[in-house]
């Protein structure tokens, strides 16, 4: 079952509450602890550097994209995201940032958690337009494609910030379950 | 059960103490608590004739929160559940060997591809 798509937040309070929240994160021992790296791309949106931990030992790095656009009555939008690149040889650049598609090496394969998983392509979003869906209740994607949590699994406003969605993926990529990149493309 | 009293002897202190320091007589070791919800760390130097249910609601208590069922508070090293101590003294949860650096993770409960 497909959930309605709520109604934007106010994009200038949004954009306040999300600055707050990834100055705090940002300056946190968590975000030292872990590396992570937080960009700005606009007043809504960051993209965060963080590494993967194959059981092996072997060390992945991966982009994520947190938009702000339903901040923070719901979590932030959520994508594993492709960096830009220079063009090289017969290869074209990328300007910008963009979304990583099934068997990119930008996405990464999570498989066996009961609380997280990535799907890519996932159909079931309301405008039914096929794309990456970070599963989980800590993402916002999570809440418009069709997920039941408990009470206790959903986002609370005033408990919850960016830092929630950060350490779920961040727990889920050090975890036994994480089996590298998804593919070896670089789309 | 609230330990009112005892939680007032709690001290939160900066992020210059390291997890598991202890003072100069190791009466009072600093409990660190990685907040996985929000991305705050709290730490909080205890007496160890305190139990950790004190240090449980004092953790409560700092980050403004009510304990909710599936919550998780678990030992940062090892993964064990910290609630099933609670009745236990912080020195008695040392002794015993459990999260020797007293560094804990908090988290609420999460859903995810099975829901």
């Amino acid at each position: 079952m497909t959930a309605v798509l709520p109604a934007p937040s106010d994009e200038e309070v949004a954009a306040a509450v999300f600055a707050g929240h990834v100055a705090r994160v940002d300056a946190s021992a968590q975000a030292r602890a872990h590396d992570w790296r937080l960009s700005w791309l606009d007043p809504l949106h960051v993209v965060v550097a963080l590494a993967a931990i194959r059981p092996s030992g072997e060390r992945d790095g991966y982009y994520v994209r947190l938009g702000a656009e339903y901040y923070d009555r719901y979590p932030p939008t959520t994508a594993f995201m492709c960096p830009p690149r220079t063009a090289v040889g017969g290869r074209p650049g990328r300007d910008g940032w963009v979304e990583a598609s099934s068997g990119s090496r930008w996405l990464p394969s999570v498989n066996g958690l009961s609380w997280f998983a990535i799907h890519a392509p996932y159909s079931d979003f309301p405008d039914r337009i096929a794309r990456q869906l970070v599963c989980c209740s800590m993402t916002f994607e999570y809440y418009i494609t069709g997920h039941t949590p408990t009470p206790g699994q959903q986002w609370q406003q005033g408990r919850h910030t960016l830092g929630a969605t950060l350490n779920r993926i961040q727990e889920a990529l050090t975890s036994p379950y994480y089996a590298g990149p998804a593919g070896a493309v670089d789309s | 059960m609230s330990h009112g009293v005892d939680v007032e002897t709690v001290e939160v202190v900066g992020d210059h103490e390291a997890a598991g320091a202890r003072d100069d007589h190791g009466e009072r070791r600093v409990v660190t608590v990685d907040n996985k919800d929000s991305a705050d760390t709290i730490r909080l130097r205890v007496p160890v004739s305190l139990t950790v249910q004190d240090v449980i609601d004092k953790t409560y208590e700092e980050f403004r929160l009510t304990r909710q069922p599936d919550d998780r508070l678990t030992c940062r090293g090892n993964g064990e559940d910290v609630y099933q101590f609670a009745a236990h003294t912080l020195a008695q949860y040392l002794d015993e060997g459990h999260c020797h650096d007293l560094h804990w993770s908090f988290a609420g409960d999460t859903g995810g591809a099975g829901r």
